[in-house]
């Protein structure tokens, strides 16, 4: 650990709050892979038809 | 530990922390507010917290965002950027730049608008950006942080400046015309041992034209807080500049200190001052109200800074009649332990006589 990093940031958090940020930290992340996923749905109309399930199953499952 | 800095200081832990919440809300995707419950923390920790969360949400679809890369190089750049701009967006592209290839994404720049580019930008982690900076032109890069300034987004360009090249950041600034905007981006820098630098690689006139924007809008405690974080070429740099202003920017810098209660950081700036400049800064100090005076003389006293006003007194020595009248009203008002403190740090300094010279009149 670097001597001007803290080493853990989120034990200077008492538990509600630590709780309450994971909470924000989780739907961030939810929404990015619902975003994701959405995305990926988009993007696929711009591959030939025949070519979308085998594109997605090589690369995204 | 309380996020909120001390009267008397230059307000570094009330800037910072602001600046690591709204960071740190910006990650989240969450207004700053509801960060509010973390501002108890340290700035370090703030700053430490953001990037472990940057890291969890960038490992999060880590193996789905390699499989959009490799799907991207399936179809024309041109199309793979179209799609980019059109399905994906500014959050899922922004994860995207710390996995393109820095010679691919250079092409993918040219493909995109510069308003959507702006706001990938906004949500990209600058500590993936690494050698993509280099793909891309000056002209878009300035583009880019226009369009972000234009939006009043200082926030996003002072997250860069620690993480790109002197040379990139100084170059991105000649775009900006607006200096205030400057001061306002670099308030905002957490990596403030970046601006030293990019403040060194600024011309002359670009110095004179940020003290004016500073005086204009009154940032004086940005500016100080700035200062307080340059080396002594840089610090040196600046404040010679302000002492070779107009009068009125000196007596306005002067005042705003006092208004500020940055007494403290402004005196410092003194030491960095050659005699001349010195001698410019006591013509206006001599000037002002003995109520301003006696906010300086009283930090000189808190702090020790008795050398400071030796070197006041110095560079005022040479003055004529009636700058050297008002010297010595403002001496002989000196309380008797002042007035030793003054004499005993003249004599440390080699001028033992020099408390007599300033309150004699000056021979004809």
């Amino acid at each position: 650990v670097s001597p001007t990093r803290p080493a853990n940031p989120s034990a200077d958090l008492d538990p509600a709050d630590a709780e309450r940020l994971a909470a924000l930290v989780a739907e961030a992340t939810a929404r990015q892979s619902k975003a994701l996923d959405d995305a990926i749905d988009g993007g696929m109309g711009h591959i030939p038809r025949l070519l979308r399930g085998p594109v997605k199953a090589v690369l995204f499952r | 530990v309380s996020p909120r800095a001390k009267k008397g200081t230059i307000a570094t832990r009330s800037i910072g922390t602001d600046t690591a919440l709204a960071k740190l809300a910006r990650i989240l995707e969450v207004e700053p507010s509801e960060v509010d419950f973390l501002a108890d923390l340290r700035v370090e920790s703030l700053r430490e917290l953001r990037w472990e969360i940057s890291d969890t949400l960038n490992a999060a679809d880590a193996k789905r965002l390699a499989g959009v890369m490799a799907a991207s190089k399936l179809v024309p750049i041109g199309v793979a950027a179209t799609i980019g701009e059109k399905w994906f967006g500014p959050v899922l592209c922004a994860r995207l730049v710390g996995l393109v290839d820095p010679g691919r994404g250079g092409q993918y720049v040219k493909h995109l608008s510069v308003p959507f580019m702006a706001d990938i930008t906004t949500r990209t982690d600058p500590r993936v950006v690494g050698d993509l900076v280099h793909e891309l032109d000056l002209q878009t890069m300035q583009q880019i942080a226009a369009t972000l300034l234009e939006r009043g987004d200082h926030l996003t360009l002072s997250h860069f400046v620690g993480h790109l090249p002197a040379s990139v950041v100084a170059a991105i600034l000649e775009a900006i015309d607006d200096n205030a905007v400057v001061v306002r981006v670099a308030r905002y820098v957490e990596e403030l041992d970046h601006l030293d630098p990019v403040v060194a690689l600024l011309p002359g006139a670009r110095i004179v034209d940020l003290v004016h924007a500073v005086d204009d809008a009154d940032l004086w405690v940005d500016a100080l807080h700035l200062f307080s974080h340059l080396g002594d070429a840089q610090i040196t740099r600046s404040a010679t500049t302000i002492v070779r202003q107009d009068t009125e920017v000196v007596t306005a810098a002067i005042k705003a200190f006092d208004r500020h209660d940055l007494w403290e950081a402004s005196l410092q700036l003194v030491d960095h001052l050659d005699p001349a400049d010195i001698a410019a800064f006591a013509d206006v100090l001599l000037v002002l109200d003995d109520d301003l005076i006696d906010a300086a003389v009283d930090v000189i006293d808190r702090i020790g800074a008795w050398p400071t006003l030796v070197r006041i007194a110095l560079a005022a020595d040479g003055l004529e009649e009636p700058e050297r009248a008002r010297l010595r009203t403002i001496v002989e008002r000196l309380p008797t332990e002042q007035l030793a403190a003054f004499e005993s740090a003249a004599a440390a300094a080699g001028h033992p006589a020099l408390l007599t010279r300033v309150l004699s009149p000056r021979a004809h």
